[in-house]
């Protein structure tokens, strides 16, 4: 079995199409690798520069009141993360700014590449997409012929007649072709371990032999169509439609399907509809509020003074964190039911993994990357609690940081010191088991299809044992 | 010769059932993007006719005050509709961008920009969402639409219906037989590639005829996407005869195909996209974030000769109506050059998009299949071009609107209704924007079709 595979090997770089296969795939790779990890460079120094910006920003401002400061805001950027230098997953397609402020709660806004928005039809040259997509079909065009060009020259008849099992020459012809697409994965993520600091290692590991699984299922699948095919025109054929079916027709179909039969709301009608239980709310600007009067009412009492101006707190601070809170609520509801939406359909395109193994390892590598929609969701939750804790210590210090002064009345204690304590949102990125463990279907998928093309391999060394195909 | 080539490819079409259930997996899957398409464009009307509800509920509520003798509601007693900050507030028009007529078939595009928005003079359309939320799970798949069908399916096709054309007949020892019986073996390739071209060609246009009769376009509005369409089959149809005239065996010729639409429709996008993602890298938009909140409130800074002097700067007119006294007016001044800042940033924005868009242009000269991309997403007006000429003339309307409430501030006369009236009729509603030019494409693709037309037959010639 080593001769075979040593062969296919030598065979591979003694053609000189085989050289060319392999050459510009090795070559992509490794183009591929320092191009993302340039670009990863420049995106995080150009976020960590955005945010000492903001932050410049906030703390250089003065004079203001708690609550002017809560309108005033502050903008969180989304930080890449560092194993988006092997798979960016979904950031070119989400916004990367956020405003946070008090009241209400803003979306994630700014796509830069939508400039170019022609081109995001299209797959990015990044490392996930060369292994999922170029190393697969440099194994498919290595090795579409790999045993019926051996059947075409009658070599097939003489390595059964020197002895050589056929399940021997199948496993020696895949693992052949299998090493090929290691090589390339060794060197895209060889290349980013090198180029990029701080990998994660753990993750690196994963994400390689998640990549590995899937270029097993391509190597024993190329195996046993060639295997089975008389002509290799005929493998040739239906290896590249199965290449574009998965690689780049069925992501798609499944994106429209999920789409189209379960489709998102508008945008206004979101809105709107948040809008609506927000005004079941109390409206915290607005001094003729019902709801406002009432919880004014409930405060006077809880001070047991009569009047405002008797209150040794600030009144509009107390009601503007009600204010928020309620909001919070309806956010909640909203968002909340907006990100089931989200993840059923997302759930739904997942489904295709079990008919397509390069969308079960796509959905795996950006769960490992910390790109995918989970990560996205995570984020968006992350920033709205930032956005609440920082509305609340404003909201608090407006109603709190008071004290009464000779006549009797209350004034400001807020110093610039209070406004300097606050520090810039921190993204805590999901844990990796979690991570994967949110993937299972993708994950029972993945290990399907490695499973169903081990076992073609063995059934089409058994069938050509049994001359069933010879 | 043709005749007979063509008989030979529908024969060879219906005796193939492989061959015949690709052909019909590109018409359903045609058939039902154009669909999804359609419904597509019926949301984004019906985005409009929900903000057109909106407006008008805010402008009725207005006129019932004027109606009444009232100048605000009595439940919020600090609105003042003789003030012109309220009517301002109250004639929110919005400003609407009007889907292409062929808007359905790039329904799958990235661009998400507004189609609608609210038009008074705070508004920020360089910020400005678009009125669907998407998921970027899906986003991300890259989309599956007319557009999607005809660059990357319609070549397939070609590819499917021709992979064995020349190798085969060449393998199998045919070609020295044409060529002994009447000496025009290389006359019979050609002959053979234009019957698929053909097949090819009738298909794409069948696709393309349903979606603007779905459309509801005329055949002189649909011409563009029809030529396109033609020229980008014929591109393929060359490469196919290249292919013929070049391989071995049936073998050669599928990885020959199979390795050009990789290169074509995979290898070259992706590294357009990857070189896109690098010159967006140190993009997060603090000219639109954290500079533009600090210019707003740096007008607070200014003293009031320079305020009065950058307003005048962007509108001269208002010199004439100068508030006695200036401080009178400093309210609205602020506006004034706070508009000037957001001219400013698009100004900005717009050489930053053009690095993007010389990207898009150049390598469009290196794939046909990035350029049909490109000129059918113009098309369809969904395209970064599309999307900045809304919100150009978004920022125009603001600026009028921004100069009318300036006037209405500063001048002599009180408010009342006739202000709020003519405000509403000021504001330009729905934009129907430019129509795209696609003669570039065109050239692009003739190009390719010339260029690949020589090869193929020097090659035949050498041959």
């Amino acid at each position: 079995m080593g001769s075979i595979f040593w062969n296919e090997w030598r065979g591979l770089l003694r053609d000189g199409r085989g050289r060319l296969v392999f050459g510009l795939g090795v070559l992509l790779a490794a183009l591929s690798a320092w191009a993302s990890a340039a670009t990863f460079a420049a995106q995080e120094a150009a976020q960590a520069a955005a945010v000492d910006t903001a932050r410049c920003a906030w703390d250089e401002r003065e004079g203001d009141s708690p609550h002017s400061r809560a309108h005033f805001g502050d903008y969180v950027f989304r930080p890449s993360g560092v194993m988006s230098a092997l798979d960016p997953g979904l950031q070119a397609v989400t916004g990367r700014v956020v405003f946070t402020e008090a009241h209400r709660q803003n979306d994630a806004m700014h796509h830069p590449q939508q400039a170019a928005s022609g081109l995001l039809r299209f797959d990015r040259l990044e490392p996930s997409s060369v292994l999922q997509v170029l190393a697969a079909l440099v194994i498919v065009l290595a090795g579409f012929g790999v045993v019926s060009a051996e059947r075409e020259s009658g070599r097939l008849k003489l390595l059964q007649v020197q002895g050589v099992k056929p399940w021997q020459l199948l496993l020696g012809k895949a693992a052949a072709l299998w090493s090929i697409g290691l090589a390339i994965c060794f060197v895209v993520v060889g290349a980013n371990v090198l180029l990029v600091e701080g990998m994660d290692l753990g993750r690196v590991l994963v994400f390689f032999l998640t990549h590995a699984l899937l270029l097993w299922v391509v190597a024993a699948l190329v195996t046993c169509v060639s295997a089975g095919a008389k002509r290799s025109g005929t493998s040739a054929a239906v290896l590249l439609s199965f290449w574009v079916a998965g690689a780049i027709i069925l992501p798609r179909l499944a994106a429209m399907s999920a789409s189209a039969l379960d489709p998102l709301p508008g945008r206004d009608a979101f809105q709107a509809a948040m809008q609506e239980d927000r005004e079941k709310g109390l409206d915290g600007h607005n001094p003729l509020d019902e709801r406002r009067k009432k919880l004014e009412q409930e405060i006077l009492a809880e001070y047991g003074v009569q009047t405002r101006a008797e209150l040794p707190v600030r009144l509009g601070g107390l009601i503007m964190q009600a204010d928020d809170e309620y909001g919070a609520k309806v956010w909640d509801k909203h968002f909340g039911e907006l990100e089931e939406h989200l993840l059923r359909q997302d759930a739904f395109a997942g489904k295709f993994s079990f008919v397509n193994p390069f969308q079960a390892v796509d959905r795996l590598s950006m769960a490992i990357s910390g790109t995918g929609l989970s990560s996205h969701l995570e984020f968006l939750r992350q920033t709205e609690d930032y956005r609440r804790e920082l509305v609340r210590r404003l909201n608090e210090e407006d109603a709190y940081g008071v004290e009464l002064n000779a006549e009797g009345r209350l004034q400001r204690t807020t110093t610039q010191d209070f406004f300097l304590s606050f520090k810039s949102f921190e993204y805590s990125p999901l844990g990796l088991n979690e991570l994967v463990g949110r993937q299972e279907a993708d994950l029972l998928a993945l290990s399907l299809w490695v499973l169903g093309a081990t076992a073609a391999l063995a059934l089409t060394s058994r069938g050509m044992a049994g001359g069933i195909v010879s | 010769m043709i005749r007979l080539a063509l008989g030979v490819e529908l024969r060879g079409l219906l005796r193939s059932p492989l061959r015949l259930l690709f052909l019909i997996v590109v018409l359903v899957v045609g058939w039902v993007v154009i669909g999804q398409g359609q419904a597509d464009v019926e949301r984004w009307q019906m985005a409009i006719q929900e903000g057109e509800a909106a407006q008008s509920e805010s402008i009725e509520e207005a006129r019932s005050w004027f109606s009444e003798g009232v100048t605000g509601p009595a439940d919020r007693p600090w609105i003042n509709l003789t003030q012109a900050h309220y009517q301002d507030y109250f004639a929110a028009t919005r400003i609407s961008r009007l889907p292409a007529p062929l808007a359905g078939i790039a329904f799958a595009s990235a661009e998400h920009g507004a189609v609608t928005m609210r038009l008074n003079r705070f508004a920020d359309p360089l910020v400005a969402h678009g009125s669907e939320i998407e998921n970027p799970a899906l986003d991300a798949a890259g989309g599956l639409d007319l557009v999607t069908v005809l660059s990357l399916l319609i070549p397939l096709l070609v590819l499917a219906l021709g992979v064995e054309l020349g190798g085969y007949e060449r393998s199998s020892g045919l070609l020295s037989l044409v060529r002994v019986q009447s000496g025009r073996d290389s006359a019979w390739i050609w002959a053979r590639c234009l019957a698929v071209g053909l097949i090819v060609t009738v298909v794409a246009l069948a696709l393309c005829g349903l979606a603007v009769s779905k459309g509801g376009v005329t055949l002189g509005d649909g011409a563009p996407l029809f030529s396109l369409v033609v020229i980008y089959v014929g591109v393929w149809t060359a490469l196919l005869a290249l292919v013929a005239s070049i391989s071995r065996d049936p073998s050669h010729g599928a990885v020959l195909l199979g390795g050009a639409w990789i290169l074509l429709c995979v290898i070259i996008p992706s590294l357009a996209v990857e070189q896109s993602a690098a010159l967006a890298a140190d993009d997060f938009a603090l000219d639109l974030t954290v500079e533009a909140r600090g210019e707003r409130g740096a007008t607070y800074d200014l003293s009031e000769s320079d305020l009065y002097a950058a307003v005048y700067e962007r509108f001269p007119d208002l010199r004439a109506v100068e508030p006695d006294p200036r401080n009178a007016g400093v309210r609205y001044a602020r506006d004034g050059v706070r508009f000037a800042g957001l001219e400013e940033r698009m100004r900005g924005r717009h050489a930053l998009a053009s690095s993007q868009s010389d990207l898009v242009s150049m390598m469009a000269c290196a794939s046909p299949t990035l350029a049909l991309t490109h000129a059918l997403e113009g098309l369809a007006g969904r395209g970064p071009a599309a999307a900045q000429a809304f919100r150009e003339s978004a920022v125009a309307a603001i600026g009028d609107r921004t100069e009318r409430v300036i006037r209405a501030d500063w001048g002599p006369d009180s408010l009342g209704a006739e202000h709020f009236e003519s405000l509403i009729e000021a504001s330009p509603g729905a934009v129907a924007l430019p129509p795209f030019g696609v003669q570039r494409e065109l050239l692009i693709l003739g190009g390719w079709l010339l260029g690949l037309l020589f090869l193929a037959a020097s090659r035949t010639q050498r041959a």
